[in-house]
């Protein structure tokens, strides 16, 4: 997937949900409110290893500091 | 191993670098096992040396059989001052290509991201170098096994 699709893909994710790759990260398959929805989703579509994704709640820039 | 940087989104173009659509960031795939559950599938988590310990979201632990907040509390903060979360530590094992580690890893609801990467567990096992200057960004681990 180019760097131009992920940012799309990652952008139309609903906010604070995940969403669910396929196993190559080329193609979205699957959304969810919650990783189990996400990966229930992505099964019943036919792609049984996913990759997730946690989408935040907007892209604002963070930096961490625990 | 060398792994790739991937592309993460911003709001919209930064004044001092207007140019910039997106950034990169290092960013891995990880499955965590606590005690003989099945691993999660692959997830994303970020590598952030600026982490004192390793974190996950704590829509994990349900699917990993953890009850969040039978775990040691501790509150956790951000580097802009702002409210504190409360992060419960567990014991899980983390799959990282073909390695694994173990680490006492902090839960919270209040993660923006699927993961974090940091000192304990994972800085502590690997040898880690960014590349900046590489086209895309690469990151390089390499396992070290402390005696």
């Amino acid at each position: 997937m180019a760097p131009e699709e992920r940012i799309t893909a990652l952008k139309e994710a609903p906010p604070n949900g995940w969403v669910a790759f396929s196993d190559d990260e080329n193609h979205v398959v699957a959304y969810g409110a919650t990783y189990e929805e996400a990966v229930s989703e992505a099964q019943r579509r036919g792609f049984a290893e996913p990759v997730l994704v946690k989408v935040p709640e907007d892209w604002t820039v963070r930096v961490m500091r625990a | 191993m060398r792994l790739t940087a991937k592309v993460w989104p911003i709001d919209h173009p930064h004044p001092a670098f207007p140019h910039e659509k997106y950034g990169w960031a290092w960013i891995v795939n990880v499955k965590l096992i606590y005690r003989h559950s099945p691993p999660t599938k692959w997830f994303e988590a970020f590598v952030d040396s600026g982490s004192p310990w390793c974190l996950f979201h704590a829509g994990l632990c349900k699917p990993l059989g953890i009850t969040l907040e039978s775990g040691v509390r501790d509150d956790l903060g951000g580097i802009i001052q702002g409210a504190k979360v409360p992060v419960y530590f567990h014991k899980v094992k983390v799959l990282l290509a073909l390695e694994q580690f173990e680490a006492m890893a902090g839960f919270s609801s209040g993660l923006t991201v699927g993961g974090i990467l940091g000192r304990r567990g994972f800085f502590e096992n690997f040898t880690v170098t960014f590349d900046s200057s590489a086209a895309p960004p690469t990151i390089e681990l390499i396992r070290s096994y402390r005696v």
